[in-house]
């Protein structure tokens, strides 16, 4: 059985995907992201997350996520040395 | 302007906050958004790190609170290259107390991304509040007095966390067990 970890993140490489199409259209918004396509668009995290579940449930295997270019992140500063 | 704060002190002043760092227990909520009711989990201590861009806890703890991440973001931990960790979208409970000798009295939810990753082995922290919680908050930082605070204009918190809540007689005995620092 597929656990809605395991959906969201398939969710999460095809929004990855669609990732540089959204750019020219959404650039900067929040969306709610599931089987593949927008689903809605917010100004703001909390109110994606909260349509994300009035559409979907909590277990809906949605995503939420900014429309951003995508930058690896460093868990913490130090990791950027004694390399 | 009034604020509110989260105190905290680590013994013996000033080798006790270099050898152990300034650590804060929270409570793992469910974000103010989720209107459903969900059991908390914690205490949950946690370092504040502000070399840390992102705020990040046990991922166990996180899927202890039983609800799914929103998405799966690239973050570069020790193995130094970047892997896919999930983020949660969580509500971070901090006890607040408005002078540094008085036992916190209240408490304010925080709602925050929160990544889950595994922690090593030790028993020091469970995760790391990064510049994305402190973006709230105003840090005092007192080496020579073995002392910190996290600090919000009372104003503010409660346009960030909604209203600040005053806890019970029950809450208020579980708040003063759970005092910051070990």
């Amino acid at each position: 059985m597929t656990t809605a970890a395991e959906r969201v993140r398939a969710e999460t490489m095809l929004f990855r995907a669609a990732l540089p199409g959204l750019l020219t259209t959404h650039a900067g918004k929040w969306v709610v992201f599931r089987d593949g396509h927008i689903q809605s668009v917010h100004d703001d995290e909390g109110d994606a997350y909260s349509a994300g579940i009035d559409a979907f449930g909590v277990d809906g295997g949605f995503v939420v996520a900014p429309v951003v270019p995508i930058k690896p992140t460093l868990m913490t500063a130090a990791l950027a040395f004694g390399r | 302007m009034t604020r509110i704060a989260h105190w905290g002190a680590v013994n013996d002043p000033p080798h006790g906050l270099v050898a152990i760092g300034p650590l804060v227990n929270v409570r793992l909520v469910a974000h103010p958004k989720h209107r459903a009711s969900v059991p908390d989990v914690g205490p949950v201590r946690l370092m504040i790190d502000t070399g840390a861009q992102r705020t990040l806890v046990d991922d166990a703890l996180c899927v202890k609170l039983g609800l799914p991440p929103i998405r799966f973001d690239e973050i570069v931990g020790v193995s130094g290259k970047p892997e896919s960790w999930p983020v949660y979208l969580l509500g971070v409970r901090l006890g607040l107390s408005s002078h540094p000798k008085a036992q916190e009295n209240a408490f304010a939810v925080f709602g925050a991304e929160v990544i889950g990753m595994p922690v090593g082995p030790h028993d020091q922290h469970r995760g790391l509040l990064g510049r994305d919680f402190l973006a709230n908050f105003e840090l005092g930082y007192d080496g020579p007095n073995g002392s910190f605070a996290i600090m919000v204009p009372a104003t503010r918190a409660a346009a960030l966390a909604g209203p600040t809540a005053t806890p019970n007689r029950a809450e208020r005995r579980r708040l003063a067990r759970q005092k910051t620092g070990p």
